[in-house]
């Protein structure tokens, strides 16, 4: 089901993405990536709707004097939180059910490159089977052109320079630079930088990027493209969207809590 | 306060896919290389290579001590004078003490999995990488010369009469020089080759491709004598045998094709689909199928007796005097062995 309704038409667009661009898996990763970035927009934009609703509401009165009023009545505060949201006409799922949505869409596109930078017979045997051969050509297709720039997207990248005994994991860097990037930038201030969802989430935003690292290191640097092709257009949306918070980015600047009364 | 959590929820179980996917989805797997020399034979599997008795199927050794699963043991093991070579998934070629399983050289200057077998010819070895290159080694495992290819060599070569017949995944069917490894000739066949050509008595070479085709060359100069069509892609390699030639593809169809014209002579549903390579045996033409079937095959193509194991064949058997050994993948059992009349003898699974 998964197989039949995500990971091969992904595989199979996936590929044709790679023919039509003269046999270069690199670009029809970053072109793949950006199509189902593009498919996804209007969830993106309805998350962060639904996110900017949300975190308005947070500063609203009303909101804050419940807090206040029912904070030892935890059934009470929330029907009154659902009352509040009825009246103001918010869905409190509107930023988290297009999250749901682009989930498993985010798995298939990275299982599919996974997939499809078959390094193994097994894995090449399975790939093949998820080939529709009325519109693609094994034959021409196997093997894929794994070659991009310096690298070769089935092997963990490394950049041999001649003055320098060691590789240099660019790639990984790159990820690690992107990912901590899109975590800052796309961030939104806390409710209270202390809280302890606050300090969890700022750990996140430190460890995601050395994770994501870790795993374009030592894995196949075709899917470290994906980590960072995916990193930039996410920004990128974001950007369009005037949803940057570029004052993230600099030393010692703290969100501003929210006063209560 | 909730939404953050969710946030912070969301991205812990968005790192756990990723790491779950990473470690299952992109795990280097394979299927497991069998070798069979004298009373002994070799598998690689996972993170281990194995010796075990053919007679009962006894554990003699294991290399290493503790399975490693990051190595990843899938090509089968070649023996050379008390030496097994066998190469890993991290880039590492082995050469083990047949005896022992003690490991006595490395070689790392390969840049890519060793998925194809590597060939011992008198003192010489033949092994092909991933990294696109035929690397030939003497036995101390110091490198006499390389070939590099266009891409990667997943096939064992063949020697014969001086010459290298290297298949490579590029579409091309190379011949070159076991002296220095110069290229004599190479052909493109159309597709990519997985599996070793075979070579019969009467100046041919054959190789199956990815694109559906048995190709017929002639060994002294490449060129393609005939094509043959099956109906699905081919991994294993042809079996020659007394005129014909045996191969079975994807669809689940095994072959039996004139090596003088390539025409067809005969072809039986193997119940499932077929990757491995046909053997000869005293009793006839044996195949394995992905689905687990074992079929023994008359040279007319009439099925003389036909078993099922649990797991996956998708490679071909070690054949002895009177037993043949599987290697399974996904199954309880690693190793089964039969008789030629389809009883089984011993099986052998992966210590605990």
């Amino acid at each position: 089901m998964w197989d039949t309704l995500i990971i091969t038409p992904f595989i199979n667009v996936l590929l044709f993405i790679y023919t039509m661009v003269g046999n270069n898996f690199g670009i029809a990763i970053i072109l793949f990536t950006l199509l189902i970035r593009l498919v996804t927009h209007p969830l993106t934009v309805q998350q962060i709707k639904g996110a900017a609703a949300m975190q308005d509401l947070q500063k609203d009165k009303r909101w804050l004097d419940l807090q206040a009023k029912y904070k030892n009545e935890k059934d009470k505060l929330a029907q009154e939180q659902m009352k509040l949201y009825k009246e103001l006409g918010i869905n409190p799922f509107a930023s988290c059910l297009p999250t749901l949505i682009q989930f498993p869409i985010i798995i298939g596109l990275y299982q599919s490159v996974i997939k499809t930078l078959a390094n193994s017979p097994i894995e090449l045997l399975n790939l093949m089977r998820h080939i529709n051969v009325s519109f693609l050509k094994v034959s021409e297709l196997i093997p894929l052109n794994s070659q991009f720039l310096w690298m070769d997207l089935g092997q963990p990248e490394r950049l041999n320079l001649p003055f320098i005994p060691f590789g240099i994991p660019v790639l990984a860097i790159v990820v690690v630079v992107t990912t901590y990037l899109q975590s800052k930038l796309m961030a939104t201030p806390t409710g209270n930088p202390n809280d302890q969802t606050a300090m969890m989430t700022n750990m996140m935003n430190i460890y995601m990027p050395f994770l994501m690292g870790y795993l374009a290191y030592t894995l196949a640097s075709g899917l470290s493209l994906y980590f960072v092709a995916s990193n930039v257009i996410g920004i990128g949306q974001y950007a369009l969207l005037g949803k940057l918070n570029w004052k993230n980015l600099l030393p010692g600047q703290k969100p501003k809590p929210v006063k209560s009364k | 306060m909730k939404r953050h959590f969710s946030i912070v929820l969301f991205s812990f179980v968005m790192g756990s896919i990723l790491l779950a996917a990473c470690s299952g989805g992109f795990a280097a797997t394979s299927w497991p290389g069998v070798t069979l020399q004298g009373d002994v034979v070799y598998v690689a599997y996972g993170g281990s290579v194995f010796a075990v008795g053919l007679k009962d199927g006894s554990l003699i050794w294991q290399f290493p001590e503790k399975p490693d699963a990051q190595k990843g043991f899938y090509a089968a093991p070649a023996v050379l004078d008390g030496q097994v070579i066998v190469g890993d998934y991290v880039n590492v070629l082995h050469s083990l003490d047949a005896n022992t399983g003690a490991e006595q050289w490395t070689f790392t200057q390969a840049k890519g999995r060793w998925v194809g077998s590597a060939l011992v010819v008198g003192e010489r070895i033949f092994a092909p990488s991933s990294d696109h290159n035929l690397y030939v080694l003497n036995q101390q495992g110091k490198l006499i010369w390389a070939f590099k290819a266009r891409q990667a060599l997943w096939a064992q070569p063949v020697v014969k009469d001086n010459v290298v017949y290297l298949p490579s995944m590029d579409h091309s069917l190379y011949a070159l020089s076991v002296e220095d490894g110069r290229q004599l000739w190479a052909t493109d066949v159309g597709g990519a080759i997985v599996y070793s050509p075979a070579l019969d008595g009467d100046n041919k070479v054959y190789v199956g491709t990815l694109a559906n085709e048995l190709v017929a060359l002639d060994a002294q100069s490449g060129k393609i004598l005939w094509r043959f069509a099956a109906k699905n892609s081919i991994w294993g390699s042809p079996t020659v045998d007394d005129g014909s030639v045996y191969i079975g593809d994807l669809s689940g169809t095994i072959f039996s094709i004139s090596a003088s014209d390539g025409s067809s002579q005969w072809q039986v549903d193997a119940g499932g689909p077929v990757t491995a390579a046909g053997a000869v045996t005293p009793q006839g033409l044996v195949f394995g199928t992905e689905n687990g079937n074992i079929l023994m095959l008359s040279r007319n193509g009439q099925k003389v007796w036909t078993q099922t194991v649990e797991g996956k064949i998708y490679s071909s058997p070690a054949v002895a005097d009177d037993r043949m050994v599987f290697g399974v993948m996904a199954g309880e059992k690693l190793l089964v062995a039969f008789d030629f009349s389809g009883n089984p003898l011993w099986s052998f699974a992966v210590p605990k």
